[in-house]
């Protein structure tokens, strides 16, 4: 509901000071929004409203157009997720070497449907468009690597390695 | 990825050999000596002519003479000049950009140092996509190190000229590779492109004059200063010079990462350079440059060339020079399907055609797949194209509508079949496929 | 200003200015280009695309709000190419718009539906079983803010209401948030919107998207009369329409005046109804009687009063005018108290409120229409009582007569001390006012959107009213009205028939006013002098 008020997000010392310094980057400090945003989702694990709120008043600009910001990119998330974010491509190339065989695979290894994070916490799966990896495709990134070239024994092999 | 460069030449020499990121392994292969030729001998504007002269032509997918566009800036407006690099890259079966950030980073840096001084720029900003995560902590390291070399920085080699390079990473949005969504993201806002007039030459990132390249474009620069406009014009063909990276993905044997002249018969890149359709299949159909342009059926390769004039006669574009090859696996409706959502997804949403259009294509490719189509839907899905088409603020409503009215027009029989036959009459293949020869 | 150029269209040539686009050109001479994203008072977005029209020598069709005009340009807004755009524009937008029109408050004014009819023509092509399965997948109803209701189904994202907020508003509460087809209007909720001016932004919505929580099925908009007002409630004097439905005001809506509010209202204003249905309504001639008033008949009450009058010795009258009566009422006062002799006026003060400054509207601190107006008739400096209540007090003045409409506004205690002593007070209200309630005469006067006149507004412009109710089960009237019934009374011989003819005398005598007319002031006013 519109009116409810959030609670207040307060910046780490290191994350507000990361983001003096890379205000200074720019002529206007409000190209700072993404890469500020950057940080705080490092910080917090996603993008609350409050943390809109925040970067609002670090960049002299609307919550609302921070939340704008924050809303229109897939990469900002819009909820918590697992330990491990697991996302498949895709689009047209992967299909074409067999991604929803990728997707069904980790649904069953993980005993999740898409979209969804399993009870322990550890894994949210989920599918995304092309990660420009359509030459070692069918391919999937999972936090901030990719794993490229999958086949199921692969897959296998990499969440055995994943905690 | 490394292992998949098959074929290197000018921008991805040593690419295939471990450390060749390094800016040591760069200045042993003769690196950042363009740099000091265009600082200590050019002037900026001898520096634009040799690369109005040299016919580079944009690497992202317009294809937009390079040193035409550097001398559309206006000039005298009191306000900075910005480059911005357009790392953004997110076409669907592109993945060149990639290959120069991962194994040849010194070449964006050194082309980025060299335009930036011939369009008179001080901070460069490299627009790198989210997702791009290990790649664009491997330019933060390739910068550093040219900074450190005295290559980026102040008073570059001693000759007065700054310039600074950040690296700014997007979130996850394909519009922001659209040059003014782009430039509308790196000010901290909502991607959604611009009305043009007017061009970002003239008012482009904070108010100022901007030039933004792709990177495989700023990194043939160095060579193009080294070697000459000549040498240059000798690669490739009369009107589309130098090299391409050219990316192919899909049903061949051996997909991955070819640098080769433009201008080479589509045929020679898909039989000889990958192998061919993987075995037991037969070509469906290829593909050429990105999921934005309108798909070649198998019939019609033959005679068409990789350059950017030979593949606009044969109705489609070179675009991205990201080849995606289909058998006969593939179902066109599916395929039409994947590709719609992905522009769907990917649409800013800003204007109506799009917007709207895109979705609705995407509810129509879903029932035709599911036999539950109408044979009307068939000629409605070509009028959506044609109302999308030439009527949004940008490209991307084009993208998402020629390659379906493409597939419509060449594949119609196939679509047909689907009302007639009340479902989906291709024996799709879904599995898992290894490549044979990577 | 730069010369006009020539431009063509639809084979007609018409003069432009350069610097103006091809649609304010073609709108300015009365060619109706469809256009949803562009308002004459926000910047330009250039999202919608129906306002495509064709140009000789330009490969695609271009958006005509964004196109400036150049000499010789060639356009054609009704080829067949530019038709076939304009209704594609229309079924995309359709293709998941909700069948609401039947309970959506914009129906009758909603620009979709308009446009539909008039430029149309695809048949429903999409199978009606899948129709409103493509999900329009964004929630569907929602409080925006305590005044806003948002139906974000039908949103067609425009961005109107955005850039309002952004641009004239200034307070940017409004975002699109998510993106393509599951875009939302939304706002964050630390700052949902509330500033003075938010309801703008349900005028501005081209179709019933954004709406008044406060006008919500309250009826439909072509039951509506409308009528052209000036807001009395602050002295900015924002230029209004007054609409009502079987003499029952249902709202108001900002009429444009580029010299005062543009296009915009205050959302105090907007809901300003407090003027409509008090419970203590004046509606007859009333006089007091041993601690009470009594109604009178129209004759015995003006009987008496002409009586009372003339016990008050000639320079013993004086008159107090209001700013919240027209300028024709305060001018027909003084003409009476000049008729008996009097020469002693004053105006209250009026009451301060809340001022607030946006970048395309300013809310005055002073809650009345016209003091302005007021003072000129009078030919006084400033407001107030002062040297009227200490001539009260020393006798030089025995009888009063006062034009009320003061709402909320309580005498002073010099005022009551003073209004005490008097011999005869009348009063001319529409409301049990704390100075009605002092009188030993009432007659019921007509409020601002009962009657025709003028008031003149902070910067001194002077605008018409016009009336829009029939006071209801009652005999108030214009003060004019009653005070020349008065004048009638005590033999005066008046030739004032109507507003008009007591303005033009006035424009004669008093000098801001002259040369001024109704037929000039037309519908936007004009300065004083």
């Amino acid at each position: 509901m519109a009116t409810e008020q959030t609670r207040k997000f307060e910046f780490s010392p290191e994350s507000a000071k990361k983001i003096k310094e890379i205000v200074k980057r720019y002529p206007d400090p409000k190209a700072a929004a993404l890469p500020a945003l950057w940080v705080a989702q490092d910080e917090a694990g996603w993008t609350s409203p409050e943390i809109c709120t925040a970067v609002a008043e670090l960049l002299g600009v609307t919550p609302a157009h921070v939340l704008g910001v924050a809303t229109f990119y897939t990469m900002f998330k819009k909820e918590p997720t697992g330990r491990y974010l697991i996302q498949v491509c895709s689009t047209l190339s992967c299909s074409l070497m067999g991604a929803e065989s990728v997707v069904d695979h980790l649904e069953s290894k993980l005993g999740i449907k898409c979209g969804e994070t399993t009870p322990d916490g550890r894994f949210t799966l989920m599918k995304v468009e092309c990660l420009a990896s359509c030459g070692t495709a069918p391919m999937m990134q999972i936090n901030d690597d990719y794993y490229e070239s999958l086949t199921e024994a692969r897959i296998d092999e990499i969440l055995a390695g994943l905690e | 990825m490394r292992h998949t460069i098959y074929k290197t030449d000018v921008l991805l020499e040593g690419a295939t050999e471990e450390g060749s990121e390094a800016i040591d392994f760069y200045e042993r292969q003769g690196g950042y000596a363009a740099l000091k030729k265009a600082l200590k001998e050019m002037s900026p504007e001898e520096v634009t002519a040799e690369v109005k002269e040299s016919g580079l032509r944009g690497r992202g997918g317009a294809g937009f003479p390079t040193g035409m566009k550097w001398g559309f800036l206006a000039k005298g407006t009191g306000k900075p000049t910005y480059l911005l690099v357009n790392a953004d890259e997110s076409e669907p079966g592109t993945f060149k950009d990639r290959s120069i950030i991962e194994f040849r980073p010194h070449t964006l840096i050194e082309g980025s140092v060299i335009s930036s001084y011939a369009i008179g720029a001080h901070i460069a900003y490299i627009y790198i996509r989210g997702e791009f995560v290990r790649q664009a902590e491997m330019l933060e390291k390739a910068l550093a190190d040219a900074r450190k070399a005295g290559y980026v920085g102040k008073n570059i080699l001693g000759s007065g000229f700054d310039v600074e390079i950040y690296v700014h990473r997007g979130a996850g949005a394909y519009i922001c590779g659209e040059e003014t969504g782009l430039i509308e993201s790196l000010e901290g806002k909502r991607g959604y492109p611009r009305l043009k007039p007017p061009y970002p030459a003239a008012i482009g990132v904070f108010g100022s004059p901007t030039i933004v390249n792709n990177v495989e474009t700023l990194a043939n620069v160095p060579f193009i200063i080294e070697k000459g406009a000549a040498w240059f014009k000798g690669i490739g063909t009369e009107k589309s010079t130098g090299t391409r990276i050219f990316g192919v993905s899909g049903h061949v044997k051996r997909p991955g990462i070819y640098e080769l002249p433009m201008g080479l018969p589509l045929r020679e890149l898909l039989d000889e350079h990958c192998g061919g359709v993987r075995s037991g299949h037969t070509l469906k159909g290829v593909i050429p440059g990105g999921s934005s342009v309108p798909v070649l059926r198998a019939d019609e390769i033959d005679g068409v060339n990789l350059d950017f004039e030979s593949c606009a006669e044969a109705g489609t574009m070179l675009g991205s020079g990201g080849m995606i090859v289909l058998d006969d696996t593939v179902c066109m409706v599916d395929a039409g399907l994947n590709v719609a959502r992905f522009y769907a997804h990917e649409s800013c949403g800003q204007c109506t055609p799009c917007r709207e259009g895109c979705w609705w294509m995407v509810g129509i490719l879903n029932r035709l797949e599911k036999g539950e189509g109408r044979m009307e839907d068939i000629d409605l899905l070509a009028d959506i194209t044609d109302n999308m088409m030439f009527k949004t603020i940008c490209p991307l409503g084009d993208a998402a509508a020629m390659p379906i009215e493409s597939y419509v027009k060449k594949f119609r029989d196939e679509f047909e079949r689907h009302v007639t036959e009340g479902g989906c009459p291709i024996k799709k293949d879904k599995s898992i496929k290894v490549p044979e020869n990577a | 200003m730069p010369d006009r150029v020539t431009i063509t269209i639809n084979g007609n040539e018409y003069k432009a200015t350069p610097g103006r686009t091809v649609l304010q050109t073609a709108l300015d001479n009365g060619i109706h280009i469809p256009h949803f994203c562009w308002h004459p008072g926000l910047s330009i977005a250039g999202n919608c695309r129906i306002c495509a029209v064709e140009i000789e020598g330009a490969p695609k069709l271009a958006i005509s709000c964004n196109e400036q005009v150049r000499d010789g340009m060639v356009v054609h807004s009704e080829s067949e190419k530019v038709l076939r755009a304009r209704a594609s524009v229309l079924e995309f937008l359709l293709i998941n718009h909700p069948l609401d029109c039947s309970v959506c408050d914009k129906a009758g004014e909603c620009l979709l539906q308009n446009y539909t009819y008039e430029h149309g023509r695809y048949p429903d092509r999409e199978s009606t079983d899948s129709r409103m399965m493509l999900p329009k997948i964004v929630p569907t109803t929602k409080e925006l803010s305590s005044k806003i209701w948002i139906w974000a189904n039908r949103c067609i994202h425009c961005s109107r209401c955005i850039r309002f907020c952004d641009e004239i508003a200034g307070t940017g509460e409004l975002t699109f948030t998510k993106r393509g087809a599951r875009t939302e209007i939304d706002c964050h909720p630390d700052k949902p919107i509330e500033n003075s001016m938010a309801l703008n932004v349900v005028d501005i919505c081209p179709v019933g998207a954004l709406l008044d929580k406060e006008f919500l099925y309250a009826s439909r908009v072509w039951f509506l009369d409308r009528r052209d007002s000036v807001c009395p409630h602050c002295s900015t004097g924002c230029n209004i329409h007054i609409e009502s439905f079987r003499n029952e005001v249902k709202r108001h809506m900002p009429r444009p005046n580029s010299e005062v509010n543009s296009f915009w209202i205050c959302d105090p204003g907007r809901h300003n109804f407090s003027y409509y249905g008090r419970g203590d309504r004046i509606r007859h001639p009333e006089v007091r009687i041993d601690g009470g008033f009594e109604e009178r008949l129209r004759g015995d009450a003006l009987r008496m009063i002409a009586e009372r009058l003339r016990e008050v010795s000639s320079e013993r009258l004086a008159g107090i005018g209001s700013a919240q009566s027209t300028c024709e009422d305060n001018f027909a006062l003084r003409l009476l108290v000049e008729q008996l002799g009097g020469k002693v006026f004053a105006v209250r003060k009026t009451q301060q409120g809340h001022a607030e400054k946006f970048p395309g509207l300013e809310i005055e601190a002073e809650k009345a229409p016209n003091s302005r107006g007021a003072l000129a008739v009078f030919e006084l400096g400033s407001l107030g009582t002062d040297s009227l209540c200490k001539q009260i007090k020393s006798g030089k003045i025995e009888g009063v007569i006062a034009l009320g409409n003061e709402l909320n506004m309580p005498l002073s205690n010099q005022e009551k001390q003073a209004l005490g002593k008097l011999k005869f007070l009348l009063v001319l209200d529409s409301w049990r006012s704390d100075l009605a309630e002092t009188a030993n005469a009432l007659l019921p006067a007509a409020n601002y959107s009962e009657k025709e006149g003028t008031f003149v507004n902070s910067a001194g412009r002077v605008q018409r009213i016009h009336q829009c109710l029939i006071p209801e089960a009652s005999e108030a009237a214009s003060e004019w009205i009653w005070i020349k019934r008065i004048s009638d009374e005590l033999e005066g011989d008046w030739d004032f028939a109507s507003p008009s003819s007591l303005f033009d005398a006035m424009a004669e005598r008093i000098g801001p006013f002259s040369g001024l007319t109704y037929k000039a002031l037309g519908e936007i006013g004009l300065p004083m002098k």
